[in-house]
């Protein structure tokens, strides 16, 4: 990558990510709360002062939030499936749409007694850019 | 078709969520789109809808929607201790209870910890909601969904008993 190339990259990233504030300490209070399992099992690792993500090969990024709205790895594959549709990251995804997702898969399943579908998906909703916040990045 | 869908008063006041990120790994031959460079652009298909909407029609009408809110929907899921965006052994509709595998702890909620967690996630300060004794209930084992399989069945019976009633009376009348 040209010189001039990776200093776009970082100021576009710093302008997109802020320093994340989540710690071993607040994610093991995920674990607490059943949301998520514990750092061997589950695989995951707070940032250590990074300005913005750099995962490593096999990781994805994703906000303590989605877990409080019926996010797991892994992933389901019709969520799987919306990301390919709608050509999106997971971390494009406000924590909103996460909640809104797990309830269209939650009703399909549990109140319909189907699996998810995805017609039925397309016809309720429908994808946009969310505002400022959490940068230009976010949809749902 | 008049699009309707649970009512559901999220907490737009979120705030600070995207300073808490983390990573975490897949496992190998997942393959999730993740490009923290990545900005995402408008396309069709963020709003494009279904061409046919036959089968639509007929799903959005086996729910009863007067009966069923989002929290309703959500809660189900908060009790079960269930992450339906997590891929899982089986669907919603075969739980089987507090020893079922696609619980993430073998502990059920407190009522206060449930309450908790609902008024993160929704502004509930309106309460124009289903009363939770008239919500419509989820399918488990314990309450399988109805089969078409099991009309048949009924429809067999109902066969067989007629027939059997009309060889009786029969019977009867050529006694």
């Amino acid at each position: 990558m040209a010189k001039s190339d990776a200093k776009e990259r970082a100021e576009m990233m710093a302008k997109e990510w802020k320093k994340s504030r989540s710690s071993t300490r607040s994610l093991n209070d995920l674990v607490e709360m059943g949301l998520l399992h514990n750092q061997e099992l589950g695989g995951w690792r707070a940032p250590e002062g990074e300005s913005y993500p750099d995962p490593h090969a096999g990781e994805i990024v994703v906000f303590d939030d989605f877990f409080k709205r019926g996010f797991g790895v892994p992933i389901h594959p019709f969520l799987q499936g919306l990301l390919l549709y709608y050509e999106i990251g997971i971390c494009n995804l406000h924590p909103n749409s996460i909640l809104l997702i797990s309830t269209f898969l939650h009703l399909c399943e549990a109140y319909v007694g189907i699996e998810p579908h995805f017609d039925l998906f397309r016809y309720l909703f429908c994808l946009r850019k969310k505002g400022a916040v959490g940068g230009s990045k976010i949809a749902g | 078709m008049k699009t309707r869908y649970l009512i559901c008063p999220w907490n737009t006041s979120l705030t600070e969520w995207y300073k808490r990120w983390f990573y975490i790994r897949e496992e190998s031959g997942s393959a999730t789109f993740c490009d923290v460079g990545y900005i995402p652009e408008k396309m069709v298909s963020w709003t494009d809808r279904p061409e046919y909407t036959g089968q639509v029609a007929e799903l959005m009408s086996l729910i009863d929607w007067s009966r069923l809110d989002g929290p309703g929907v959500i809660g189900n899921f908060l009790v079960r201790r269930v992450m339906p965006c997590q891929r899982r052994v089986h669907s919603a509709y075969e739980y089987a209870g507090s020893q079922d595998p696609t619980r993430m702890h073998r502990d059920g909620l407190e009522k206060s910890e449930v309450h908790r967690l609902m008024n993160e996630l929704f502004n509930l300060t309106d309460d124009n909601f289903v009363r939770s004794d008239d919500q419509m209930h989820a399918f488990k084992l314990g309450r399988p969904t109805p089969k078409v399989n099991d009309y048949l069945c009924l429809f067999v019976l109902l066969c067989e008993y007629c027939r059997i009633l009309t060889d009786d009376l029969s019977l009867l009348y050529c006694r």
